[in-house]
């Protein structure tokens, strides 16, 4: 799945764009040499998101929202009929009833969806985001980064399938100003 | 088989607290009004109603203002300490080799930008302040367009499109709220983005800029403009460069200004929802953008919902 992510071709941008501000410097005046301040905000990072983009933040918004306070009937009502997910250790499938008893029987904490991307095929959206979990509060161990594939069929809003599995080394989430995460 | 990708990096935060009734509608209650009383925390709800005394300083229980507090702050804007714009000095940046003939954008987006300046739309933005109170000005002006038909490059460099302004706007505004949209002629491809805006400096000089593709049959940043006012391609440049300025002008540089706990922006937390077929703005021209947040309105209940529901969008229409 083709992923427009700023880490993964990081090194190349950074590398471009250093390439070009001194090509840049080498012909422009003093007086009109171009500045970013460290750590600047805005960029394509923080764009105005697609349409696609939008609305498939929104809803796993508001999925991940539901399985966080255990609401059971919120979370059947985003579940096509015919669910499953495969995730780790097994690949076998597990249909909806299993899966939220597990889920919401669990204790889950609060994260962050990320490096979300939608390619839409037909009557389905297939999403693809990095979900982190809020770092854990005393002696308890973070739940690591996993990696989420959340197939959706465009026209009825449900969820027919999601994968799970958990990167070895996730991208690092880009640096922002204190407050943002 | 048709398909469309899109791909874009994307972070948000998600709220585990309970969730609470939405207060009351209270009397309207005009964005103005709340000023710099806007601006910092909102731990007050306005519960007001229409002829009674306004309900301030509500003592929350102990369980309902922390849940009422995380909910509160992360779907409000809150100010981190940055500036904001003064009174925006626009100049538009038409870059790529087939800006010569452009159709009606060139135009259109010189009509947008004059119209836009002392417009309602551009009022939106005026509740939020600076650690001086100072408010955000909806007072732009427009210099007009510079156009480069040398080769543009695409929206991944934030510093290749600050180096395309400071190489045409040799004289940015001194006053350090020139704001140079860059208008290239690049399809969007499977970037997730349609436009973004950022900061830096020019010889020294404060600026601020905003990058957009050409989204001319672009299905994922139309607006869906019927009115036939306009070329398809223009429409949605309007849309975006409304989004972008208004953004702009609340959280323009770092520290930032103006955003919620996820780090949404005013444009942001309204993209694509429309409270108005159509925008008027103060040349006359007419426009359908998106709507820009108000803390005051989601307070008060007077704002329209955005995708999840919070009423806190105005249409500045």
């Amino acid at each position: 799945m083709k992923h427009e992510s700023p880490p993964r071709r990081g090194h190349v941008r950074v590398l471009s764009s250093a390439l070009l501000a001194l090509a840049a410097s080498s012909i422009l005046p003093a007086s009109a040499q171009p500045s970013l301040p460290p750590g600047v905000r805005g960029g394509p990072a923080t764009g105005m998101a697609t349409r696609s983009v939008s609305k498939y933040l929104d809803l796993e918004r508001r999925f991940q929202e539901a399985l966080t306070n255990g609401d059971r009937k919120s979370v059947q009502s985003l579940l096509a009929d015919d669910f499953e997910i495969r995730t780790l250790p097994s690949a076998d499938a597990i249909g909806a009833d299993e899966w939220l008893r597990r889920e919401l029987g669990s204790r889950r904490r609060d994260g962050i969806v990320r490096d979300l991307g939608v390619r839409e095929i037909d009557d389905v959206a297939v999403v693809s985001f990095l979900f982190e979990p809020a770092p854990a509060a005393g002696p308890a161990r973070s739940a690591p980064t996993l990696f989420v594939v959340d197939v959706w069929r465009q026209s009825s809003g449900k969820l027919l399938a999601r994968y799970v599995d958990r990167p070895a080394n996730p991208p690092p989430r880009q640096s922002r100003p204190s407050g943002r995460e | 088989m048709f398909m469309k990708t899109t791909i874009a990096a994307a972070s948000l935060s998600l709220c585990a607290g309970a969730s609470l009734a939405a207060p009351p509608s209270g009397a309207p209650v005009a964005p103005q009004a709340y000023g710099a009383a806007a601006g910092m925390h909102h731990e007050v709800e306005d519960l007001a109603t229409r002829g009674e005394p306004p309900m301030l300083g509500i003592h929350w229980t102990r369980e309902l203002h922390a849940a009422h507090q995380a909910r509160t702050n992360r779907t409000v804007m809150t100010y981190h300490g940055g500036k904001i714009m003064g009174d925006p000095s626009v100049k538009a940046i038409f870059w790529g080799s087939s800006w010569g003939s452009s159709g009606d954008k060139i135009a259109g987006i010189d009509s947008f930008y004059t119209g836009f300046g002392g417009s309602k739309y551009a009022n939106t933005t005026i509740e939020y302040t600076d650690s001086t109170g100072t408010h955000v000005s909806p007072n732009s002006t427009y210099g007009g367009h510079v156009i480069d038909t040398s080769a543009a490059s695409g929206g991944g460099s934030t510093s290749a499109i600050l180096a395309e302004v400071c190489k045409v706007i040799t004289s940015p505004a001194g006053s350090g709220n020139g704001y140079y949209p860059v208008y290239t002629d690049v399809p969007r491809g499977s970037a997730g983005y349609c436009a973004w805006h950022s900061a830096g400096t020019c010889g020294g000089v404060q600026v601020q800029f905003a990058f957009f593709f050409k989204l001319d049959g672009d299905a994922g940043c139309d607006p869906a403009d019927t009115s036939g006012l306009h070329s398809q391609g223009l429409a949605a440049l309007a849309n975006v460069s409304g989004h972008e300025l208004a953004e702009a002008m609340t959280d323009p540089a770092n520290p930032g200004a103006w955003y919620d706990a996820s780090g949404s922006e005013n444009g942001d937390k309204c993209a694509w929802t429309f409270g108005a077929p159509l925008v008027t703005f103060s040349n006359g021209s007419q426009w359908k953008v998106q709507g820009e947040w108000s803390n005051a309105a989601y307070n008060a209940g007077t704002g329209y919902a955005n995708s999840s529901g919070q009423k806190g969008c105005l249409s500045g229409g």
